[in-house]
């Protein structure tokens, strides 16, 4: 990304950095064989009967994927996309003032 | 209804960015209107906030109710009351003093620009008052990306000043995520009171020191601490008056105050300033901060961009008091904090106006300006007063509490580099106040300087810029209360 002069291929450097962070954190959610983040209920329609059954009995923490890094990585995401919106925007701005995607050559048209 | 001040401190300014949005939309005359009177309710609920947390030591709110580990938590005390309070008067008198700014340059984009400045200033107070370390990124995040509209209106120049900012204040926002990952797999919460009971056990294992390493990276980007300051002169240089008079003096203030709360509430003293043995570096980092900040000052022709270079200095006298780890050096820090907030504020709403009535921002339009602008010119020199440091400012306060820490601690470079800092900035200032006082225009003959009319600012932005220089005097003449009421409680040294 620093070394890439165009700016679109610097916005999509920013991307992936973003996109790996949410990765890794994903990545640490993971255990061994355990399954998605929802209650397996036996099946017995709702009610006040399925509220106590649900207080009764503990959770089976090692048989599930921590939810909770997925859910700081929905807020990440869209800050990513907000974040892409706003620089494609600004690269589109950039073109129309300086007629250049390159960043030596606005660089040069800025300096003089 | 005084338990939920905290909360009200983030809802008033959320909710008057959405009502400035949809009644701008509707009627655009409303925005305004709107706009003022939510900073008035703001400023009204953070001093209720300082004066409850003055009184009945730190409060709590748990949003939705929840417990603490659990939910996310808003936590008031000392150092968080009064920079919310900052942030709210220096919102009040920044929006009042560029009224006139935005009716000339921006007419058509009022409703937006209005909105996007509400929507920072609900980051700035968000950051400062959350007791979850994700939130804080969050509200990092919500920061960044009004900031990057807000310089971008300024068109021309500003967009590849906020191009370069994004590129940057991203990679700065995904260091401090990352850094928060690394800490919340080791220790499975996010609170910071009940990471500070966790962490202790841990402080030998790498990944804690790495995450506070990645955070304190991405903070020292977002701070524009040298030498990842690059996007700062330009970003806040290129934007327009309104938006840099309230950026530049609170967005890298509050990115400090996270880097102090990460340091002493969510790690330890002893963590910060023993075990990880980073201290001496930094702290000749600041010095080399404070001297290059003022070095590059000198080289400006643009008064904008001069203060620009001041404020990297600014952050190196902070980082480095903070990190001598002694009493002095914090309590310097601190009061610096609140100092340079109120120095900033004065000094870019005078840049701001001077731009407003002679069409320019470079040292040379300041020719005769006292005998034109009076009252804007005597705030900018207790402004510029303040940054040399002279007694009865705020500045010598700050500086004295700074240079006694560096002394104690032994870092030598540190006090060497405020004294020089002190000097160089004595040249600044006086080269402009020279130039304001005695250069005369190519027609003008000493006689007709007798007949120079005073051409003042509109009152809706002398008033607010006379009041912040004259709280700068009244902060260096009441130090010792504030220093005693609101800063003594919270360092922990």
């Amino acid at each position: 990304m620093i070394v890439k002069k165009n700016l679109f291929k610097k916005v999509i450097g920013m991307a992936i950095f973003q996109t790996a962070t949410i990765f890794f954190y994903i990545g640490t959610s993971f255990k061994k064989g355990a399954t998605i983040p929802i209650l397996e209920h036996h099946a017995e329609g709702h009610g006040d009967h399925h509220i106590a059954d649900h207080a009764a009995t503990a959770i089976e923490s090692t048989l599930y994927a921590n939810p909770l890094p997925h859910v700081l990585m929905l807020t990440a995401i869209v800050v990513g996309v907000a974040t892409l919106g706003v620089a494609l925007v600004l690269i589109e701005r950039i073109y129309e003032t300086y007629g250049s995607n390159e960043e030596d050559e606005i660089l040069r048209k800025l300096n003089h | 209804m005084e338990s939920q001040l905290p909360i009200f401190v983030i809802l008033v300014p959320l909710f008057t960015a959405f009502a400035a949005c949809l009644l701008g939309i509707a009627h655009p005359k409303f925005t305004l209107p709107t706009v003022i009177g939510g900073l008035f309710m703001l400023v009204f609920a953070t001093l209720g906030t300082l004066l409850k947390v003055l009184e009945s030591g730190t409060l709590r709110y748990g949003l939705g109710n929840w417990p603490r580990p659990v939910g996310i938590e808003f936590v008031v005390d000392e150092l968080n009351a009064m920079l919310l309070f900052l942030i709210a008067i220096a919102a009040l008198f920044g929006t009042v003093h560029s009224i006139p700014v935005v009716r000339r340059d921006l007419d058509e984009q009022q409703v937006p620009f209005y909105t996007l400045l509400m929507l920072l200033i609900t980051g700035l107070l968000g950051m400062t008052i959350t007791g979850d370390i994700f939130n804080i990124y969050v509200m990092i995040e919500i920061t960044a990306l009004s900031t990057y509209a807000l310089v971008a209106l300024a068109g021309g120049r500003a967009y590849m000043a906020a191009f370069q900012y994004i590129i940057i204040g991203s990679i700065g926002a995904g260091f401090y995520l990352l850094g928060v990952g690394f800490i919340y797999i080791k220790t499975g919460s996010l609170n910071i009171a009940h990471l500070h009971t966790i962490l202790p056990s841990l402080y030998d294992s790498t990944a804690i020191l790495v995450g506070f390493g990645l955070i304190l990276t991405g903070l020292f980007i977002k701070m524009a601490m040298f030498p990842l300051h690059g996007w700062l002169p330009n970003a806040y240089s290129t934007s327009l008056g309104p938006v840099s008079s309230i950026a530049a003096p609170l967005a890298t203030k509050v990115m400090l105050y996270v880097m102090l709360r990460i340091m002493i509430s969510v790690f330890d003293p002893h963590f910060t300033f023993e075990i990880l043995g980073i201290s001496t570096f930094l702290v000749t980092l600041s010095a080399v901060a404070i001297v290059a900040g003022g070095v590059y000052a000198l080289a400006q022709t643009d008064i904008k961009r001069m203060l620009t270079y001041i404020i990297i200095a600014e952050i190196g006298y902070m980082v480095g008091g903070i990190w001598l780890g002694n009493h002095s050096g914090m309590v310097g820090a601190v009061f610096h904090i609140i100092n340079d907030v109120l120095a900033m504020l004065c000094l870019f709403m005078v840049v701001s106006s001077i731009e407003f009535k002679t069409g320019g921002q470079s040292r040379w339009h300041l020719k005769r300006l006292f005998a034109k602008m009076p009252f804007t010119m005597t705030a900018f020199c207790i402004g510029c007063f303040t940054l040399i440091g002279i007694p009865p400012t705020s500045g010598f306060v700050s500086k004295w509490y700074l240079i006694t820490g560096g002394i104690e601690a032994g870092q030598f470079a540190f006090p060497a580099a405020l004294i020089a800092a002190s000097l160089i900035n004595a040249i600044l200032v006086f080269r402009m106040i020279e130039i304001s006082h005695c250069h005369m225009e190519r027609a003008m003959t000493p006689e007709s300087l007798e007949d120079i009319e005073m051409d003042e600012a509109p009152l809706v932005m002398v008033v607010p810029t006379l009041i912040v220089a004259s709280l700068l005097l009244v902060v260096g003449l009441s130090s010792q209360t504030i220093i005693n009421r609101l800063i003594l409680p919270i360092i922990p040294l």
